[in-house]
């Protein structure tokens, strides 16, 4: 896989992914991509009991890279509120992914403090998603 | 195969012993239960001091026994065979055939014996051997050595069997342990190097037997096997200080697969000691927990003595620890390191303590133990030779020992698997250090290469099992996602298709039970009761991918009921989350697996698949359809009972707070049909047939009534479901709970519970109803017509037509129904209520109470008696046409009395068809409604006894039409002071000329639509005083002044209801009435008018009494003499002054003027009077009129100082009308 490949994920207190986005963004439509996405699912699943192992015996936000199946990397960023956010990664690139993690966590924080937002609910917002991929862009190419 | 991680740390200090059926009598299952009875002595306790475990497993299979040289666990050190004799234990049908093909006994025990022999020299490398044999007479196997004979006559008599095979594994033990003893290599110059059968073919060169480095080789190989005996043998301490020397010797030797066994065997053993040490081993999984529970809950290891003694061991270190989920401290090694280093009696919790398990106390004590094994080294010249330089075993050295052992069999292609189970006992030494993080990266690390593709070495079905095994270490450790993602893929290898195969039925058998267990990991619980509102049900892409890839593999292994389940699962909880094609593709399967199954699927039922290993829990199906919002609706009017608390057990505290209310609101009937209204929503967009809907109930035998509906798919203007009810007869008094329906949906038998309404699913919604016994079930039936029945109501009504004034009997029939009798039945009656005058229907005065009820509450009815089974009573009443317009129900409840007549235009019932001008229907009439209340009580009382009462009504509408009616009146002075003309108007409103007969024999005759007057004379009501009415106004309060003003009015109505009889007859029509004059009556402005006053003045106009208001005519100037006689109706004596005063009418519209100076009295302008009831007195005024014109004059009554004003009601007086003209 030449190309850098990033999905980004956060995942709420279920295990269910409230956001999710691929990087670089505006490829992902054909059919291959869809399959990745599904096995993006399953890899960054599984990678969750570590980064929870992780996130009980260090006191960092930032997990760094937790996790690789095959050529995937998964990298990981725990909340305060314990909402976990992993990015699957062909390509190693820390200090980017943790800029990346630190500017959505951010953003996260700006969203969950809309008092319409209930926490663990899917996010549905336009401005949130510009702003991943603007920070997806300037960070994870 | 490994059922568990920790077996392959176990297997390394585990004496194999291979265990086969023999013979031509084969029996699977007797075969299992002798595997089983051997397996259970897998652990003996060979010494006391220093107490020493030895371990053996009965496989049925070997693996890898040719690095049995290599590894001393993988030899296979005996052999058991198993013979069955003909006729005993239970032989398979598919053996019998096979079985036939033989002779006589003779040649079994023959072909038993070279089957034993066989099997034995199959294993040439085993110490011993039994042969288990079960049926036989042992003088028929003299083939099989008779040490080694171990004859039962069944199965059930095998007593001796355990003792067999501990006597079995304490020879190995002496075997293995004379060979451990044995250390002469040590000192020998020339020894012959053991060797792995093959390895001369992989070796490189030729190896000079007189090198130092040949020796070391020897004496290394011989330092390991050494070592595994100890291991063994149960001395895994001095295994440790052995697999030291052999890893010293064989690194120096460049022995790289033996150093590799070395350096693994000695990780291995430090393993094993810490494991035991802790007390995990051998005691299944470890649950990753926070709680304390899992902890303290591990199982102690039950130990069969020789002697037979139970020996039950436990580990207290584990049990005296704080913390369930234990956590090591950084420095820990430090801390275990000192305790070694000093080692003083703190070796028990340290590395390297012989028996890590610690006894309940029955065994040696363990504190002791340290220097016991001191003392054993001077045996063991080895332990001498290492005691003083042996390093500290910390977590680093180990793990790196295990790392050291997994390089060097890397780098030999056939030792791929040693290799891996090298990597296992490095994960499971990582679980029991709990240190998860590096555990996951360390077999992150070490097993990719195991899966991947450029791994040629292990085939798919080995890669799939590499999975199996990781998946459940992690489910060991409470990795459940991580153990998810391993299953998953050991399916993916498993499934994989080589070339020239296609997968089978069994292939999907095999992989179905490992993606049920993963559902754990993606958060599934087919358990819980999902609440389809919930949020949070976790990845539902990931829960429905392989919710369906679960339903695939099991309709694909032929398990069809598990399919369905599966399938019904995922349509019940993932509904919202598929898309249209994939729903649609679902229901299709569903329909086609459902077509397929010869028998309905229960889904309430649990099913068990794969021999009980799954069991999957029943499933409510709730989403189709959607069934709401269940009320129990009471019964109808007229079959809902109600509970009369027994007067007679009155309670002994007047005020209590234990007062149990009687609870009406619920209550059904034995044999009576009972609702229950239900939402019914179709969310699926297609139509929905729902079959057999019925309600389930506990509690009470119940009848339910199957109900068939078809849903309309919702769209967004019919979303809203629809209503509809469940029926069932409860066939048996006491509490009924409803608890949920059932039905057949998609041609599945679908059972759910009700649930709360207000969203906590996991609280069922249980109605209690409570059910009364059969109840009596009267009826009534009336002489009137029937009128047609009301939609909502199914009680049958009379009606009746009549003519306002009209007066008719009638009767009404009390019927019991049932073959309960009835002890009490009180009959009322429900009517509009008319204030004067006769009610709209009255019972028969004949109709009066039984003399028994005295017990009952009876002043409501207005008659009771007693109904027998299937008896009736008759009773008459009277249907009087009251005036249409004259009830109380027209009015508030403040103005029930009437003070006028409506105008009869104004009771047209409807105002819009008024309004439209092309209604030509005429008013005709007035409907008026009327009921006949029944209540009865059933001959049946409750336990507490409580007597049950229902009511059932017959409703009469009543439609009179107005024939001639009152429309107004007027009250003037009679001929006397004490009688009043009361003229009434009245109006016919037929077509035809009504006759009139009133005051006894005057007629009158009325034209249709025409009013005429009547006069009736009346006398002055003497009951009444004067100031009676005044009186009751200056009660104290609304409904008392109320109370008196009624009273007042039923004394006068009375009174003038005597005189007040106007009969009308229509001779056209035939008809004939009394005019109802209950308006009138009503009316207490009317009624106060026929009081007699407290003063009557009587005027006489020269010398003539004046009767009439006919004016008298005089001239201007002439003088009139005009006398009063002052009547009192007063008992005390009233004192005033009488004068007159004059009005001019001027005319009708501008009315008079006090003109008093127009009227000049000669002589006493005033005179005095004192009058009583007795006395009456004249007064004569002699008047003139200076002016022309129409003037009356009026007396005036001045009170005496110290008597009260009268009132203008209180006197009585017609004044008197001059006309005063210029001529006369």
């Amino acid at each position: 896989m030449a190309n850098k490949e990033f999905y980004f994920a956060i995942i709420g207190h279920a295990d269910q992914p409230i956001f999710e986005m691929d990087f670089p963004a505006g490829e992902r439509k054909t059919k291959e991509s869809e399959g990745t996405r599904h096995l993006n699912h399953y890899i960054g699943h599984a990678a969750l009991d570590i980064v929870d192992e992780h996130a009980f015996t260090t006191t960092q936000m930032y997990l760094k890279m937790v996790d690789k199946f095959n050529e995937w990397y998964v990298s990981a960023f725990v909340t305060a509120s314990r909402i976990r956010f992993i990015i699957l990664h062909t390509h190693r690139a820390d200090e980017g992914i943790k800029q990346f993690f630190q500017e959505m966590y951010e953003t996260y924080i700006k969203h969950a403090m809309n008092p319409f937002y209930e926490i663990d609910d899917v996010i549905d917002s336009v401005a949130f998603e510009q702003k991943a991929a603007l920070y997806g862009r300037k960070y994870l190419s | 195969m490994k059922s568990s991680t920790s077996d392959f740390l176990t297997d390394v200090q585990t004496v194999n012993i291979v265990i086969k059926q023999i013979g031509p009598n084969k029996s699977l299952p007797a075969f299992k239960r002798i595997v089983e009875r051997c397996s259970r002595q897998r652990v003996i306790q060979v010494s006391d001091n220093p107490r020493r475990l030895f371990h053996c497993s009965f496989t049925q299979t070997s693996s890898y026994t040719e690095f049995s040289e290599l590894q001393q666990h993988r030899r296979v050190f005996a052999v058991i065979g198993v013979a069955f004799t003909n006729g005993h234990g239970e032989p398979d049908k598919s053996i019998r055939a096979s079985r036939e093909s033989t002779d006589s006994e003779a040649s079994e025990s023959e072909q038993i014996s070279s089957a034993y022999n066989k099997l034995k020299a199959d294993y040439p490398n085993i110490i011993c051997g039994r042969c288990i044999l079960i049926g036989g007479k042992d003088e028929d196997f003299n083939q099989v050595e008779r040490h080694e004979r171990l004859c039962f006559p069944s199965l059930e008599e095998a007593g001796q069997l355990e003792s067999a095979v501990r006597e079995l594994m304490r020879a190995i033990y002496i075997v293995i342990e004379m060979k451990r003893v044995d250390v002469s290599f040590e000192k020998k110059q020339e020894i012959p190097c053991p060797t792995l059968p093959d390895e001369s073919r992989w070796q490189v060169g030729v190896e000079t037997k007189s090198t130092k480095s040949y020796k070391k080789k020897c004496l290394g190989r011989y330092r390991k096997q050494h070592a595994d005996y100890c291991l063994l043998t149960g001395l895994p301490q001095l295994a440790l200080e052995a697999y030291e020397g052999a890893i010293e010797s064989l690194k120096s030797a460049q022995d790289h697969l033996w150093l590799a066994a070395a350096y693994d065997g000695w990780a291995s053993t430090v393993c094993i000691l810490h494991a035991e040490q802790m007390g995990e081993i051998n005691c299944g999984a470890f649950h990753r927990v926070a709680s304390m529970h899992a902890m303290l809950t591990i199982p102690s290891i039950e130990i069969k003595t020789q002697n037979g003694e139970s020996l039950s061991v436990s580990n207290d270190s584990v049990l005296s620890s704080p913390q369930g989920h234990k956590r090591h401290h950084s420095d820990e090694h430090i801390r275990v390191n000192s305790s070694m280093s000093g080692g003083s009696m703190e070796r028990n919790e340290s590395f390297g303590n012989e028996s890590g398990i610690v006894s309940n106390g029955s065994s040696p004590s363990i504190r002791e133990e340290p220097t016991k094994i001191k003392a054993s080294k001077g045996l063991n010249p080895l332990s001498n030779f290492l005691s003083d330089r042996r390093e500290k075993p910390t977590k680093e050295r180990v793990m790196e020992n295990f790392k050291n052992a997994i390089d060097e069999f890397s780098k030999f292609t056939m030792a791929g698997w040693l290799e891996y189970e090298t990597v296992m006992r490095a994960i499971m030494y990582l679980i029991l250090e709990r240190e998860y993080i590096k555990l996951e990266q360390f077999h992150r690390d070490y097993t990719g290469k195991y899966l991947d593709d450029a791994n040629t070495f292990m085939d798919h079905r080995m890669k799939a099992q590499i999975c199996l095994n990781s998946a459940a270490m992690y489910k060991e450790i409470g990795f459940l996602r991580k153990q998810a993602f391993y299953a998953r893929l050991s399916v993916l290898f498993e499934l994989h298709v080589t070339e020239g195969r296609v997968r089978q039925a069994s292939d999907y058998k095999t992989v179905y039970p490992v993606l049920f267990k993963t559902l754990e990991g993606y958060g599934v619980d087919l358990n819980e009761p999902h609440d389809m509102k919930n949020k949070k049900l976790g990845p539902v892409k990931l829960q429905i991918k392989s919710l369906h890839e679960i339903f695939t593999a099991a309709n694909r292994a032929g398990h069809r009921d598990a399919a369905i389940r599966h399938l019904c699962f995922l349509l019940q909880v993932y509904y919202p989350h598929l898309d249209s094609s994939m729903t649609t593709r679902l229901f299709d399967d569903l329909d086609n697996l459902v077509k397929a199954t010869p028998t309905v699927h229960q889904l309430n039922q649990t099913i068990v698949v794969d021999d009980g290993k799954i069991i999957i829990p029943g499933l409510q199906l709730t989403r189709f359809p959607l069934i709401q919002t269940p009320t129990v609706l009471a019964l109808q009017p007229n079959l809902a009972p109600t509970i009369v608390p027994n007067k007679s057990q009155a309670s002994i505290f007047i005020y209590t707070p234990f007062g149990k209310k009687v609870d009406n609101s619920l209550l059904w009937v034995t044999d009576c049909p009972g609702e229950v209204e239900v939402t019914v929503r179709n969310c699926r967009g297609s139509e929905l047939i729902v079959r057999d809907l019925c309600l389930i109930v506990e509690g009470v035998n119940f009848d339910p009534v199957q109900a068939r509906l078809i849903l309309p798919p919702e769209d967004e203007e019919n979303n809203s479901g629809s209503t509809i009810r469940l029926l069932g007869v409860p066939k048996e008094p006491g509490d009924l709970f409803i608890t949920g329906y059932s039905c057949n949906i998609f041609g599945l038998h679908n059972e759910c519970r009700f649930v709360t309404s207000n969203g906590n699913s996991h609280k069922p919604n249980k109605i209690r109803v409570k059910v009364l016994p059969k109840l009596a079930r009267v009826y009534l039936e009336c002489s009137l017509p029937r009128a047609p029945i009301d939609e909502d109501n199914e009680e049958p009504s009379a009606e009746a037509v009549v003519y306002s004034g009209q007066k008719f009997d009638h009767t009404i029939t009390v019927v019991n129904s049932s073959d309960i009798p009835v002890r009490y039945c009180g009959v009322k009656i429900w009517q509009p209520i008319v204030q004067g005058g006769p009610p709209l229907i009255r019972l028969d005065d004949s109709e009066t109470h039984a003399p028994e009820f005295e017990g009952f509450e009876i002043s409501d009815d207005l008659s009771s008696f007693v109904l027998e089974p299937n008896g009736s009573r008759e009773l008459k009443f009277h249907i009087f046409g009251i005036d249409p317009t004259s009830t109380a129900d027209d009015l508030s409840d403040e103005e029930k009395v009437l003070e006028s007549v409506i105008p009869l235009a104004n009771t047209s019932a409807n105002s819009e068809t008024e309004s439209s001008d092309m209604d030509l229907i005429p008013f005709t009439g007035r409907l008026l409604t009327a009921e006949f209340i029944v209540r009865y009580h059933s001959d049946i009382t409750s336990d507490e006894g409580h007597s049950f009462e229902r009511k059932c009504k017959l409703p009469i509408a009543v439609s009179i039409i107005p024939a001639v009616t009152v429309s107004a009146w007027h009250v003037l002075p009679g001929d006397s002071p004490f009688s009043r003309y009361i003229v009434v108007d009245v109006t016919n409103s037929t077509e035809h000329d009504a006759e009139l007969v009133y005051s006894n024999a005057r007629r009158m005759y009325v034209l249709p639509k025409e009013t005429c007057r009547v006069p009736i004379l009346s006398p002055c009501c003497s009951d009444v005083t004067g100031g009676a009415f005044h009186q009751a106004k200056q009660r104290g309060s609304h409904m008392m002044q109320k109370m008196e003003t009624e009273r007042l009015r039923l004394i006068l109505e009375n009174h003038v209801s005597k005189h007040l009889d106007i009969r009308w007859a229509i001779p056209a029509l035939n008809l004939e009435g009394q005019v109802p004059v209950g308006s009138l009556l009503s009316s207490v402005s009317l009624l106060k008018q026929l009081v007699l006053p407290a003063i009557s003045l009587d005027f006489f106009v020269n010398g003539k009494q004046y009767v009439s208001e006919d004016d008298v005519a005089v001239g201007i100037g002439q003088f009139v003499t005009v006398e009063v006689s002052i009547i009192s109706s007063l008992a005390a004596e009233y004192n005033g002054l009488l004068s007159l005063e004059c009005e001019q009418e001027i005319s009708h519209s501008l009315g008079s003027n006090d003109t008093g100076n127009f009227m000049l009295v000669t002589g006493a302008k005033k005179i005095p009077f004192a009058v009583d009831k007795e006395n009456k007195q004249l007064a004569s005024f002699s008047v003139t009129f200076i002016v022309e014109g129409s003037f009356r004059v009026r007396p005036l009554i001045t009170p005496m100082p110290g008597q009260h004003a009268l009132l203008p009601e209180d006197m009585f007086a017609t004044p008197v009308a001059f006309s005063v003209t210029t001529k006369f």
